[in-house]
């Protein structure tokens, strides 16, 4: 008996033991990270946490420069816990930055990092393969061995990577592992004991993958691929009206008062289009930026109050938790800089000194091209280039899986790239006979151009250090205490022929392949221009005048005009009117186009108008009388957005197809058309109906829609979830998607195309507003914390802050004191 | 008597092996020992002599440094776990590592009653 119940609880006891120790699932091994501890709640951040500590004898192993290994400086947290990095030169500075770095946000540094490099999968399960085998295929490793190559062969950027790679790796070893070099369960992060998985060694390579994730997010889209559907189903006239690519009323980054006195570098120009049939619609295609992207300016010492230039940034991006963004101040006898990091890459990305400022956006040019193989007899070993063949290559990429069988995958690559979909394993149809030619996976040094805006002191030096920027071409503002302002789109930016790359190309035939760049020196930029300002929205970089033929999927044609009619108007400008001008909710497309589409009521008391909408009547009445701004807390936003929506959808049923891949044209082209074309034009009719629609039976049906939509989600969720915001919803989601770690429906206004241009998951994920008075006058906020750990109150701190727009004042210290005197709590290395 | 004897020198133990050892199963170990050194007339009386030290030490450290975070994790944990709130992801958690410790008493105490 007594046997019997021994063994019943000690085998009972030891199981329990043993299934609480396993991850079941997602469930992580719950005995461990439950345990009072050690678990989760060694990660429930309490005062000790923010306790001073000193570091000794901390010497780099392998030194850029073998005379300087020891690593000396302070880092000075201020009250929102922001680091003040003094070191005793810049390897130190940078060795520091990724201490803290890793301290503060190492999970998500290696999360982006795996993600960038295909190898989520190893992690989190069979789950991510698929996203895992396109990230290899679009071959973001290949691309970031290249970055590495590059700057490697710089003293400056290989001497910097290297000392923040050392502080990144010293606090690995240091705060996480035992004296066995084993990870102390205790120690890590709090996502580390829910993932059940343990942080790897930093490499140089993995800041390369996290630039080339930034790429990828800037540039991995386009419309080749749809617009060759598109011209093939509508022929070259309509393809021209609908899709232009330089529409009526563009409102250029370059004014048109600069000349361009160069001729265009020549180039072979030949071939068609590829019309030889219809690309499938793929589920996870990426065809627009998806409200990514960003406003820039800066103003004029003339313009603004105090007589100093103001510099203004604020980059739309997916928000985040932990924030992309990380604020960082790096002080050493060779600079001192402040401003936003980007957590795995040293240095500050947007930010200023004593003497710049500087911030960017996205410059939204086409970097991205696809290229139809023709197979030598069908098989897939060579193909047809340049009159003769080539043979294939074939890299293996080995996916390891948890809890599986490593994937292998064989991706090919052609002389332009690598071939995305070829044996995908599913049908993929003509995609499978597509290579792309991609600019992010060519050499590059972007760091370096950082590393020298970090430590310019003036428009010369600004210049000079843009010329390393390859990719993606971005909108440099730039502003000086002296009252210089200035904007270069710089990029590495292939000479095109016109319409190159607009539509799928035949790889066949190398005057489709890139031949030659723009020299970096002919890039647009503008000095100080007469206007007295100098913005960027994503919009077009330059007038008709530009020499060089360039495309865009995405250009902005709304923020742009909003910003420059507003700083066009303004003089005296201060700080706070910039601030403003940030969170402005002006939405410019309701702004046109409402007043279209509520004349077709024309003058009927609305409320028993030529539509019958069921029984609720406000959407009519509140958009009258609504003044276009999309603010948090009035309805009328919510109703036009809809109206608009469905609007869209029902104009351009044309190109609504399951099977085929197109898009629909901008919404700058559906304003031009319900303002422009003959009321009975062929496009307003919807195929799907008897009956031949009109313009104005659009107009009233998208309407009666919008009621419908309104009615049944009134009853979902009652009247009182019309709000702006609430229908908006802007989600700040936890990088692993954790509801509980997340920050949900935030109280903000705005919208894509609007200068606050808050949607659903995108936003303003930094805003910095930059007075270049003596000294400099910096206010900033991001919607987030600098802390990633969920345990810790610094964690998303900022967020209420940023939707209220409201900014944190940017401590710059000049002196090392100040900065000792300003702090909360100080970590020395010795 | 000697029920509250075995709970106080338990809960001792577990504080000592759970506070500085990294493993967290060791209360088990302790338990099926104590229950071993000092046998108790009844199953349920080890099963009590495990489960009150184990909860009630894991209660103790929970709520020991809970509100130096202002019980702003243990919130969100609880949240993760779709409980309601952390004094639930603290009882739930204190009372499955109870039954284990629980569990393993008795289990120490049939071995030691059974010659």
């Amino acid at each position: 008996m007594r046997i019997d119940k021994f063994l019943i609880a000690f085998i009972a006891s030891v199981a329990l033991i043993f299934l609480l120790n396993k991850q079941l699932g997602s469930i992580p091994p719950l005995g461990k990270f439950l345990d009072p501890v050690h678990g989760y709640m060694a990660n429930a951040e309490t005062e000790k946490d923010l306790a001073s500590i000193t570091l000794n004898n901390i010497t780099l192993e392998t030194p850029a420069d073998p005379a300087t290994s020891g690593i000396s400086g302070s880092v000075y947290f201020d009250d929102r816990l922001v680091p003040h990095i003094f070191g005793a030169d810049d390897q130190s500075v940078y060795f520091l930055q990724g201490y803290v770095h890793a301290k503060y946000r190492l999970w998500q540094m290696e999360t982006q990092t795996r993600a960038a490099s295909g190898r989520l999968s190893e992690i989190l399960g069979p789950d991510l393969l698929n996203f895992d085998r396109e990230k290899r295929r679009t071959g973001m490793v290949a691309g970031a061995e290249n970055a590495l190559k590059e700057l490697e062969k710089d003293h400056d950027t290989y001497s910097c990577i290297l000392a923040y790679t050392a502080g990144i790796n010293e606090y690995i070893h240091s705060e996480l592992k035992n004296s066995g070099d084993k990870f102390i369960y205790a120690s890590l992060p709090l996502e580390f004991k829910l993932l059940n998985y343990e942080p790897e060694t930093w490499t140089p390579l993995k800041s390369m993958l996290l630039l080339k994730y930034m790429a990828n997010t800037l540039t991995g889209y386009d419309n080749d691929i749809e617009y060759t559907n598109i011209i093939k189903k509508i022929g070259r006239n309509d393809f021209d009206l609908l899709f232009p690519d330089r529409p009526q009323g563009i409102d250029p980054i370059i004014p048109s008062e600069k000349v361009y006195d160069y001729v265009p570098a020549k180039i072979d120009t030949a071939m068609d289009y590829d019309s030889s049939g219809y690309y499938k619609k793929l589920d996870d295609r990426k065809t627009e930026s998806d409200g990514v992207g960003s406003n820039n300016w800066a103003v004029a010492p003339a313009k603004t109050k105090n007589g100093h230039a103001i510099l203004c940034n604020d980059p739309h991006l997916q928000l985040n938790l932990p924030s992309l963004w990380y604020e960082v101040q790096l002080s050493s006898p060779e600079q001192n800089v402040y401003g936003a990091s980007l957590p795995g890459a040293p240095g500050v990305i947007i930010g200023f000194n004593d003497s710049i400022s500087w911030g960017v956006t996205h410059g939204g040019r086409d970097v991205r091209d696809w290229y139809k193989v023709t197979w030598r007899l069908g098989k897939r070993e060579e193909y047809r280039y340049n009159n003769g063949w080539e043979k294939i290559e074939k890299r293996v990429e080995v996916i390891k899986v948890k809890g599986d069988d490593d994937f292998i995958d064989t991706v090919y690559w052609t002389v332009h790239g690598p071939m995305v979909y070829t044996d995908f394993g599913e049908d993929k149809g003509d995609w499978e006979n597509l290579a792309m030619r991609w600019a992010a996976i060519d050499p590059s040094n972007e760091f370096k151009t950082f590393y020298l805006l970090n430590r310019a002191k003036n428009y010369d030096e600004y210049r000079n250090a843009l010329q390393y920027f390859s990719c993606p071409a971005q909108n440099f503002v730039f502003a000086a205490t002296s009252g210089d302002i200035a904007i270069t789109q710089q990029g590495k930016l292939a000479v095109k022929w016109p319409e190159q790359g607009r539509f799928v190309l035949d790889g066949k035939d190398a005057a489709g392949d890139w031949q030659n760049y723009i020299p970096w020196e002919e890039n647009p930029f503008i000095k100080n221009p007469s206007r007295g300002f100098v913005s960027s929205a994503n919009q077009h970089p330059t007038d008709s005048t530009y020499p060089y033929y360039y495309t865009g999927s995405d250009f902005e044609f709304f923020r742009n005009r909003r910003i420059n009619d507003l700083l066009g108007g303004m003089q005296n400008i201060t700080v706070e009117d910039l601030e403003h001008l940030q969170q402005d909710n002006f939405n410019y497309i309701a702004s046109e186009v409402l007043p279209i589409m509520l004349k077709v009521f024309d003058g009927s008391d609305l409320n028993n108008g030529p539509v019958s909408y069921s029984t609720y009547d406000k959407p009519y009445m509140n958009l009258e009388e609504w003044n276009y701004m999309n603010d948090p807390d009035i309805t009328a936003p919510t109703f036009f957005q809809i109206w608009w929506d469905e609007l869209n959808r029902m104009l351009w049923d044309e190109f609504h197809n399951e099977d085929t891949a197109f898009i629909i044209p901008d919404e700058y082209y559906t304003i031009l058309a319900l303002k422009t074309l003959p009321v009975d034009y062929k496009y307003f009719d919807i195929d799907s109906t008897k009956v031949i629609e009109s313009r104005n039976d659009i107009i009233l049906k998208s309407f009666k829609s919008m009621t419908v939509i309104v009615d049944s989600l009134a009853k979902e969720t009652g009247y009182e979830n019309f709000e702006w915001y609430k229908y908006k919803h802007t989600n700040i989601l936890h990088l692993a998607q954790l509801p509980a770690f997340s920050s949900e429906n935030i109280h903000n206004g705005g919208y894509r195309h609007i200068v606050n241009a808050t949607s659903g998951r995108n936003g303003p994920s930094w805003r910095m507003v930059v007075e270049m008075s003596d000294p400099v006058h910096a206010y900033g906020v991001y919607p987030g914390g600098q802390s990633g750990n969920p345990g810790s109150k610094y964690y998303d701190n900022f967020i209420s802050d940023w939707a209220a727009g409201k900014y944190f004042i940017l401590k710059f210290f000049r002196t090392e004191e100040k900065a000792k005197e300003n702090s909360m709590f100080t970590i020395t290395f010795k | 008597m000697k029920l509250i004897v075995s709970i106080i020198i338990s809960a001792a133990l577990i504080y000592f092996t759970q506070s500085y050892l990294a493993t967290w199963w060791l209360f088990a170990i302790v338990t099926f020992i104590m229950a071993i050194a000092l046998p108790l007339k009844s199953g349920w009386r080890h099963f009590f002599a495990g489960l009150i030290p184990v909860a009630g030490v894991w209660m103790l450290l929970y709520l020991m440094q809970d509100p130096h975070n202002e019980s702003l994790l243990s919130n969100k944990v609880a949240a993760l776990f779709s409980l309601p709130n952390n004094m639930v992801l603290f009882i739930v958690a204190s009372l499955v590592a109870g039954l284990i410790g629980g569990l393993a008493a008795v289990a120490g105490g049939a071995l030691r009653k059974k010659k």
